[in-house]
């Protein structure tokens, strides 16, 4: 059951805050979602079915071969970064 | 140590695995002092990227669980773990939960003179995590270490000591540079150390509260932390205190453990399979191709060198530190040379070079022909084991055979008899008085005219056989 509670528990975790009525829409959208994950576990026979992350069985799978390698500037990769010192972005100190 | 607490310690240890490219990218994976030079979209995280795991590193990984003795998954997945720091761009890590590549194994490693059996509870393939730097307002931030595959070592809580846990890291490091799997420096920051450590009354049941020391980069500072933990819980436990459940780190400048955070047990990483990546067959004949390729490891090294060389377990350990060195001592022994007499050349001599000259084994000039030819002149007499010696320097000094050092030396050692007797009568006559005045129960006299015969020939006399003919001389002046 997720509450008002819960949602401030996990922005605090995730270091951001929202306004109440950002909660409500919140609460509200978790409603229809929990109301419909409760439709899904009532059906017939649903324990018995496999997770669905890779549905398909594959016959076939090869990972990448380890002989090329290529690499973007660091220009180009830091282009978008606010704050870059020394070729590396420069974020608020992370320790204390 | 405090012998009122048993103290229970579990291990999880990342290594950075050697491939040419990253675990899931294209850039390149070696290690670089310019910040932000190896990397590419994948690392970074940015928009629309797709991670393609790197076959070898996959390959390496399985290698690595079977030296481990685990059982290996039936398909390869990968997870993603979520959080958010600075070092993650994509807000989560690729990584292996719900089926890591091994699990429930165990290496049997030495501590002192004992066999210890630890249990390994996983191990596991994932991605490197950016590096950061910290200075006093901010933190900067390089990616180059962004996606480097990296494999996890997670031990059951089954060490308790400090010497238990070097043991292991130590074997551990052996097994990965037996493979070929990881460089696993550690003055790179290729092998790291987490340490969970807890103190319980002896013959509790139960285990202390856990306290976590994150990314210990040495071994010694792990066995240094470990000890001074051991002594700080002691003390609060002694005082009637409790142990705080939580993050420490150590700091080497002082020898103490800090701080760093209240442990939450239990954070909800929201694992979930990593829908990007397929699952991969691990095939019996992918097992069968990836064990062949694992050589015979240290402990077990040690103990055939010890059952079927007679060598003790220093000499045995010191000669299968890294493999290089014990090839070379198992290709001389194949060519008829008494084992021991090749272990204390390899372990002395050649090691002294090798370690002084900050060189592999297999970058020193005196190969192993060279000194199955040196033990066979000692073996022979051409030669003295002093003048071995000499031999040995002026091959390496010089890049020169034995044969080729000891013709233009003109080192052979005279083990002619009747050459040796004229020697000695030259030598009992010009000190006739000493001579006749010998008593065989008092070693001088002896010692006196072999050092002279030495003298005459230049060294070159058989030592052994010089002194036998001395004291039959000096005997038949007697009668």
């Amino acid at each position: 059951m997720i509450t008002k509670e819960k949602l401030k528990d996990y922005a605090n975790k995730l270091m951001f805050d929202m306004e109440d009525s950002e909660y409500e829409t919140l609460l509200k959208e978790f409603d229809v979602i929990e109301k419909q994950m409760e439709l899904v576990a009532n059906l017939d026979g649903i324990s018995k079915v496999k997770p669905m992350t890779f549905p398909f069985e594959m016959e076939y799978v090869e990972y990448r071969e380890d002989n090329n390698t290529r690499t973007v500037d660091y220009k180009d990769a830091l282009s978008n970064a606010k704050d870059v010192k020394n070729r590396e972005i420069r974020v608020p100190k992370v320790v204390e | 140590m405090n012998s009122k607490y048993e103290v229970t310690i579990g291990l999880e240890v990342h290594c950075e695995v050697m491939t040419t490219s990253k675990m899931f990218s294209s850039a390149p994976n070696n290690y670089n002092e310019t910040a932000n030079e190896n990397i590419c979209e994948v690392d970074m995280g940015f928009p629309g990227i797709l991670p393609v795991a790197n076959m070898e590193a996959v390959k390496k990984s399985i290698m690595m669980a079977m030296a481990l003795n685990c059982k290996l998954p039936e398909y390869m997945y990968f997870d993603r773990k979520n959080y958010y720091y600075p070092d993650l761009p994509k807000g989560y890590q690729i990584t292996q939960s719900t089926e890591p590549v091994g699990v429930n194994g165990y290496i049997n490693v030495y501590v002192n003179d004992e066999v210890k059996k630890i249990d390994i509870h996983d191990i596991h393939l994932e991605e490197d995590t950016a590096s950061l730097d910290h200075y006093e307002t901010y933190s900067l931030i390089d990616y180059n270490r962004c996606s480097v595959p990296l494999l996890e070592t997670v031990t059951e809580p089954c060490i308790h000591s400090a010497d238990e846990a070097l043991a292991f890291l130590d074997s551990l490091r052996r097994i990965f540079l037996y493979t070929k799997i990881s460089e696993a420096r550690t003055d790179r920051g290729q092998m790291r150390c987490d340490v969970n450590i807890s103190l319980a009354p002896v013959g509790s049941d139960k285990l202390g509260t856990k306290v976590e020391m994150k990314n210990i980069n040495s071994f010694s500072n792990v066995k240094d932390a470990i000890l001074y933990e051991i002594k700080r819980q002691s003390e609060i436990l002694d005082e009637g205190g409790t142990i705080i459940m939580e993050t420490r780190r150590y700091d080497d400048s002082t020898g103490k453990t800090y701080r760093m955070r209240e442990k939450v047990e239990g954070v909800d990483y929201k694992y979930y399979v990593e829908p990007n990546i397929p699952p991969y067959k691990i095939t019996d004949e992918l097992i069968s191709e990836l064990k062949s390729k694992i050589p015979m490891l240290q402990f077990e090294r040690i103990n055939k060198y010890i059952t079927e060389y007679d060598l003790s377990l220093y000499d045995a350990s010191i000669l299968t530190k890294n493999i290089e060195t014990a090839l070379y001592f198992e290709d001389v022994i194949s060519k008829n040379i008494d084992p021991k007499i090749a272990a204390n050349w390899i372990n002395t001599r050649i090691l002294g070079h090798v370690n002084k000259e900050e060189i592999s084994i297999n970058d020193c000039t005196f190969k192993t022909d060279d000194l199955v030819e040196l033990i066979g002149y000692i073996n022979k007499g051409t030669i003295s084991t002093k003048q071995a010696k000499d031999v040995f320097y002026k091959c390496l000094d010089e890049n020169k055979k034995p044969s080729v050092v000891i013709k233009e030396n003109n080192m052979e050692q005279i083990t002619d008899t009747n050459e040796i007797l004229n020697v000695i009568k030259e030598v009992i006559e010009e000190n006739m008085e000493l001579a006749l005045s010998y008593d065989p129960e008092r070693g001088r006299t002896v010692d006196f005219f072999v050092g002279q015969i030495m003298k005459k020939t230049r060294g070159k006399a058989n030592p052994k056989a010089a002194m036998d003919l001395i004291k039959e001389e000096l005997l038949k002046l007697k009668k």
